[in-house]
């Protein structure tokens, strides 16, 4: 039997999801706990680079929720992370972090439910595709915490 | 007189572009053997390993090419206990360069390879005593990710400007007449005062630009927006504006300036040789950040078909960088 | 067994060391090349327009390799400046390799663009894209 937890980190936007997510924990919907949440003001405040950095990190997966389109409450920031997620999708799958690891959804604020099965799915799915690839040990993977220093210094 | 300092130069897998770039500075490399003593350079001296044996101290060791086989990690690590102060030059160096692109290739390209030269069946296996060639490792790795480097010279290959003032302010440490001319005043700050005053630059420095190449490049920068993304054949770049406007994907958003935006006055876009700015964390999701926001529509099934248009997303820009600056394909 | 090394040869694009193993009846010697750049791992998946550019890390022979596949790929034919400058190319790499010696040239003159071009560039091509 698979016993990996993975680990999902997800971008909750302030005015919808986040309280998508508080109404699903009072409404006391079950939910599996691989997840940590980050409260954003908007999904268009998260840049690529936190996603990146997320997985090298050591992230299984990430998740980002907005408002619907057209209820931002920025207006257009929701669109502003849709029009980023393609290229992103498409730069993450090119380097071997496969289709399911990433995700956009849009949850609204009277939405628990969906929020509830957005996780545990994108949980589901991760748990069957594996742990982060940078998790995977090689041979000759040496001085790998110089490397990491090294590679964001220069 | 003061003594001569000795440098050693060396070519791990590379173009030997960079060694040849050192004799490239035009007139001024005749007076490099006035404050230095060449004294390990296998491509141009043809000298032998013993040669670097006998010396007691090499004072600056140049070291270019990325490290691919076992041969070149121990080539890195004799001439870091030898050497007092290592320059790493070119971006293979640097960051890892072309050879670090098959990092990503499919893994059956690497395996194959591998076995041809590791395995039972590599064609140095013959009968009787055979020498052995030096293993491939998993992956290639930059300089920095095997010894510890002062400084960094990137570039493909490096602009003889940055290469000659590195020249001057860390071999021949400006006793000679300083004739930094123009790289003075792209390098930052700290750095020109150190070189210009006769101090080494603080370790780790790279001599290049802090800011983008946008600062450098002589094109107009007008609203950016483009519908649709152009490959270099498809479409006449107009030669005043712009190219990441004109849908080009032009990586000088990234990339440290210096080089003065040679590829871009010549209607190239730029291909990011000088590696990433410091202020970014990773070239390519602020990249995709950057392009993303240029396009021009709101509707998604325009956008993913715009997006299907990209070919090799992350070969272009981690095209240099793979193996030191992508911190996807590097361990946690 | 004795063994005889030449480390580092000069001028070479790869490091290269020799190894000769005088062994009396049957000597043998080895050209080993100690640095693949392995570059077919390097060019898939890449486009195709950056083919120049990447195999620029080799000879120039393999500059003119690429360029005459791309013309193949996009059936164009280059103008008479362009042949100009590859015929130019290739006469760069005949003459550092072989005109050493002054017979050598008198020997073996450089052939032109057009006689190699269809046939021997892509054997060319294809065999040192292996190294």
């Amino acid at each position: 039997m698979n016993d990996f937890e993975p680990k999902i980190l997800a971008f909750l936007c302030n005015w919808c999801s986040y309280v998508a997510a508080d109404s699903a924990g009072v409404a006391r919907l079950i939910q599996k706990p691989n997840f940590r949440i980050i409260r954003v003001f908007c999904s268009g405040m998260v840049d690529p680079s936190y996603v990146v950095k997320a997985f090298s990190s050591g992230a299984d997966g990430v998740l980002i929720a907005g408002c619907h389109p057209g209820d931002c409450h920025y207006i257009s920031g929701n669109i502003k992370a849709m029009r980023r997620s393609f290229l992103l999708k498409k730069l993450l799958s090119e380097l071997g972090f496969g289709e399911e690891r990433f995700r956009l959804e849009w949850i609204a604020a009277s939405e628990p439910q969906r929020y509830v099965k957005v996780i545990n799915q994108m949980i589901d799915e991760i748990q069957k595709l594996g742990p982060n690839p940078l998790k995977r040990s090689y041979p000759g993977a040496e001085k790998e915490e110089n490397s990491r220093l090294r590679s964001h210094g220069l | 007189m003061p003594k001569k300092k000795k440098i050693a130069v060396y070519a791990a897998t590379g173009c030997r572009a960079c060694e040849q770039a050192i004799l490239d500075i035009h007139y001024q490399v005749g007076s490099l053997t006035r404050w230095a003593e060449l004294s390990f350079w296998p491509y141009i001296l043809g000298s032998e390993w013993e040669k670097l044996e006998k010396q007691p101290e090499i004072d600056v060791c140049f070291f270019t090419g990325a490290i691919r086989t076992s041969s070149d990690r121990q080539a890195a690590l004799r001439l870091r206990d030898k050497s007092r102060l290592m320059i790493a030059l070119g971006a293979c160096a640097a960051f890892g360069g072309l050879p670090g692109l098959v990092n990503m290739a499919p893994s059956e390209v690497r395996k194959e390879s591998r076995e041809e030269t590791n395995g039972p069946n590599s064609r140095t296996r013959e009968k009787g005593e055979e020498p052995d060639l030096p293993r491939m490792e998993e992956r290639v790795s930059a300089l920095s990710q095997v010894v510890d480097v002062e400084y960094f010279v990137p570039g493909c290959p490096p602009r003889q400007n940055f290469l000659w003032a590195a020249i001057q302010a860390i071999a021949f440490e400006t006793e000679s007449p300083v004739r930094l001319s123009f790289s003075a005043l792209r390098l930052p700050q700290a750095m020109a005062q150190a070189i210009t005053s006769g101090v080494l630059p603080p370790k780790g420095s790279v001599f290049s630009g802090e800011r983008a190449v946008c600062a450098s490049c002589a094109r107009t920068k007008e609203k950016k927006q483009f519908k649709e993304f152009a490959r270099p054949w498809q479409k006449d770049p107009d030669q005043g504006r712009c190219l990441l406007e004109q849908g080009f994907i032009c990586q000088g958003i990234v990339t440290r300036e210096g080089c003065g935006g040679v590829c871009t006055a010549a209607g190239l876009s730029c291909r990011g040789c000088f590696g990433k700015t410091d202020e970014v964390f990773d070239p390519g999701p602020k990249m995709v950040s950057a392009v993303s926001s240029t396009f021009d529509s709101d509707n998604p099934i325009e956008i993913a078909s715009t997006v299907d248009q990209f070919v090799d997303l992350a070969g272009t820009i981690y095209r240099y960088t793979l193996a030191s600056q992508c911190t996807l394909l590097s361990s946690p | 067994m004795k063994e005889i090394t030449f480390d580092a040869l000069r001028w070479m694009e790869e490091p290269v060391r020799i190894k000769i193993f005088p062994d009396g009846d049957h000597p043998r010697g080895y050209f080993q090349i100690t640095s693949p750049r392995e570059v077919e791992g390097l060019c898939q998946g890449r486009p195709v327009e950056e083919l120049p550019r990447i195999l620029s890390i080799l000879s120039p022979a393999h500059h003119l390799a690429s360029a005459l596949a791309l013309d193949k790929l996009f059936g164009v034919e280059p103008p008479p400046l362009a042949v100009t400058m590859r015929e130019a190319l290739l006469q760069t790499l005949f003459f550092e390799s072989i005109s050493w010696s002054l017979p050598g040239l008198i020997l073996y003159p450089p052939p032109s663009y057009r006689e190699t071009a269809p046939r021997g560039f892509r054997l060319l091509l294809i065999s040192w894209m292996k190294s």
